[in-house]
């Protein structure tokens, strides 16, 4: 198979340099298509409608100024939904529609408050798990405790609701 | 409110709730241009800002003052010539000045070489006859790429030589890591077609699970619907018998390049998707397993955000033939845009299409037959469609869905307690593990939250977490299966075997069963640590 090996002598070429920003802006930015919505519905539950978009924004910016740091870790997203959950202050409650007059989801009507009423650490880790769908391992990573712990938020939580609501069952 | 709502678990109308909320966001813009960035400094080789505290005004008058006294130290003449000077005329500074050596703080520092090695190739192209503005550079530890319409080059010993592959097009699939061994691949015409050449790493090293890879798409590259001319994404690289392998797709179809390191052929294959098989979307991730045989594709196509995944198994034996690629026309397609997308010659297309001779025939077909690109045979294709995807027990764990260990690829999936189908994936259940392709076979009937499965020779075992575990309290109980009739059996005496495989929330695909009885762990996919 023909081919031409030539030694090359290396110099420093901004061009390259520049090339490889652009591959790691497309790196990154393959990265947040799929971030963004899962940090975007995570932060919803965490910091509520109003302060999200700062939330998110605040998150993909520090991901994407420490990005080759951040594409190092195990889970990224978690990493960087506690920097965005850390960016912004969370008012008590938070809301999670911005008008009342858009049409509500087809749940029971006291899940919301009951939702909403429980301290932040159960609601997030309910909100996260089922909400969003994420590990327990990952609820985890994102909120710095174990998965164990997440487990007993969880099932303290439910447990709230389910009073509060009159439910007997999960 | 329907009136089953009450009968809803509370957790399902959490997800509702979210899934609601979260259908009335709107999207945020990503911050890449917003203002200079760490990222932007450090690949251009800019050090990182640094906060500083403002200083004083007197500091900045003494720092004036300093300049002053540097510059005249400077340009004061020296020797006896100054002497003189000094005695004939002004005072000048005296000999020995308290203001040291100011250096000016450089505009670029060159980081070192060792930790340059991630960083972009000092290169310059042009010197290797490749200068054209569209190059792409993949830097990584072992290997430098590099590609133009005119050709490649790679060097696979940190850019002390290179190696020049000049290609009719731009295209230039690559798949690389960024450890110690590697996998390239690169497009190059060679005795009138074009070919797909892999450079691998060492042999006695199993590749990396994920190898990032760049993959540029552009009018040369058979693959249908991308239009755009870079995608990039992930693959992992599969090897039955002596063959590597690297996969590509975009939900329609799927190109498939691949090495024998024993003959050294080169193969290129695509297989296009029957309707039934397709997946509409945007970014691709494609996966592939070996197993047996057998390659196992899988596919993940990004819709709305979410994973659809399309796995697909096809002989190893499929891509030891270049047959010929047929091309169903598009609308709007004429022969020579077809040619000019496959990078071959109008002559070359026609005369592999005897039967289109003629202008006016020409217009009427609609496939056409495309020289130099092998075909996978979709009769030799299995399919689980619609059978993968998100794999999440009720507490909201989620479970790879496939396995590779000892030559076999296996798969993870969900039935509930009756072996409804109708109930897969939702509400507690039993987990089943079978080998791709064979029919399921059940775990006992435990109700469980994970399962951790380990591929060995014999068959498989299978960690059973029956509670919520923890590092320090991990409850689970042991089985494991062989090709026996026995299905799954358990172990009694599971403790000393298993100290050695990690108890926290590490999920280990490649283990090893030792003689002694004892787990030598081979590779760690995902740790929570």
């Amino acid at each position: 198979m023909p081919a031409h090996t030539a030694g090359v002598t290396l110099k420093p070429e901004h061009s390259a340099g520049a090339e490889t920003l652009r591959l790691a802006k497309q790196e990154f930015t393959q990265f947040a298509v799929v971030a963004e919505p899962r940090l975007r519905r995570a932060l919803l539950g965490a910091v509520g409608v109003d302060r999200m978009p700062d939330a998110v924004g605040e998150a993909l910016a520090y991901g994407w100024q420490h990005w080759y740091d951040v594409r190092e870790v195990t889970n990224p997203v978690g990493y960087l939904y506690r920097v965005g959950q850390s960016k912004v202050r969370v008012p008590k409650p938070p809301r999670l529609f911005r008008e009342r007059s858009v049409e509500l989801p087809d749940v029971e009507p006291g899940l919301t408050d009951a939702l909403l009423r429980l301290p932040q650490s159960q609601r997030t880790a309910l909100w996260l798990a089922y909400g969003c769908q994420w590990t327990r391992a990952e609820v985890g990573e994102a909120l710095g405790i174990s998965a164990s712990t997440v487990g007993n938020h969880i099932d303290r939580g439910l447990q709230k609701m389910r009073q509060e609501m009159g439910a007997d069952r999960d | 409110m329907p009136t089953d709502a009450n009968d809803r678990t509370i957790a399902e109308q959490i997800q509702t709730l979210a899934e609601g909320a979260f259908q009335h966001t709107e999207p945020v813009d990503l911050p890449l241009e917003a203002r200079a960035t760490r990222t932007d400094r450090a690949v251009v080789g800019l050090p990182h800002e640094r906060k500083r505290p403002k200083a004083p005004i007197w500091m900045a008058a003494a720092a004036v003052l300093l300049v002053v006294a540097v510059a005249l130290t400077a340009f004061w003449p020296s020797g006896r010539d100054a002497t003189e000077l000094q005695t004939a005329s002004k005072p000048g500074p005296p000999a020995t000045t308290a203001t040291q050596p100011v250096q000016p703080e450089p505009e670029v520092i060159t980081l070192p070489a060792a930790a340059a090695v991630p960083d972009p190739v000092a290169v310059d192209l042009s010197e290797v006859g490749l200068d054209h503005p569209d190059n792409v550079v993949l830097g990584l530890r072992t290997a430098w790429l590099a590609t133009s319409t005119r050709g490649i080059v790679v060097s696979t010993d940190r850019g002390a030589s290179w190696t020049t592959s000049i290609a009719p097009f731009n295209a230039t699939p690559g798949c690389m890591n960024g450890d110690e061994e590697f996998v390239v691949g690169v497009s190059q015409f060679e005795d009138g077609q074009w070919l797909t050449k892999l450079w691998q790493g060492p042999a006695d090293r199993p590749p990396k699970p994920e190898l990032a890879v760049a993959l540029q798409m552009a009018e040369g590259v058979p693959m249908a619907g991308t239009d755009s001319g870079e995608l990039a994404l992930f693959c992992r690289p599969a090897k039955v018998g002596d063959r590597w392998a690297v996969a590509a797709s975009d939900g329609t179809s799927l190109t498939v390049l691949s090495v024998s390191s024993a003959t050294n052929d080169l193969f290129l294959n695509v297989l296009t998707f029957p309707p039934e098989w397709r997946l509409e979307g945007g970014l691709s991730q494609t996966n592939l397993y070996a197993s047996g045989d057998r390659f196992i594709a899988e596919i993940c196509v990004v819709v709305q955000s979410l994973c659809s995944t399309t796995t697909l198994s096809f002989p190893a034996t499929a891509l030891e033939s270049t047959l010929e690629h047929m091309h169903i026309v598009e609308p709007g397609q004429s022969p020579t845009s077809i040619a000019e997308r496959y990078g071959i010659s109008l002559r070359d297309l026609l005369a592999a299409n005897p039967d289109s001779i003629g202008p006016d025939l020409a217009q009427n077909v609609e496939q056409w037959t495309i020289p130099g690109v092998g075909r996978i045979d979709p009769g030799t294709v299995s399919t689980s469609l619609g059978e993968l995807g998100q794999l999440d027990d009720p507490r909201g764990q989620s479970h790879p869905l496939l396995f590779e260990g000892q030559g076999e690829t296996w798969q993870v999936v969900a039935l509930d307690v009756d072996g409804d189908p109708e109930q897969r994936y939702s509400g507690p259940g039993l987990y089943a593990v079978s080998r791709f392709g064979d029919g399921p076979v059940l775990l006992p009937d435990t109700e469980v939250w994970r399962v951790d499965v380990f591929p060995n020779a014999e068959g498989a075992r299978v960690r059973v977490w029956t509670t919520s575990p923890s590092a320090e309290n991990p409850e689970f109980e042991w089985y494991s299966w062989g090709d026996a009739d026995d299905g799954w059996v358990p172990i009694a005496d599971p403790v000393t075997p298993w100290l050695l495989v990690p108890e926290s929330d590490s999920l280990v695909s490649f283990v090893e069963f030792g003689p002694d009885g004892l787990i030598r762990v081979l590779e760690e996919v995902e740790s929570a640590e």
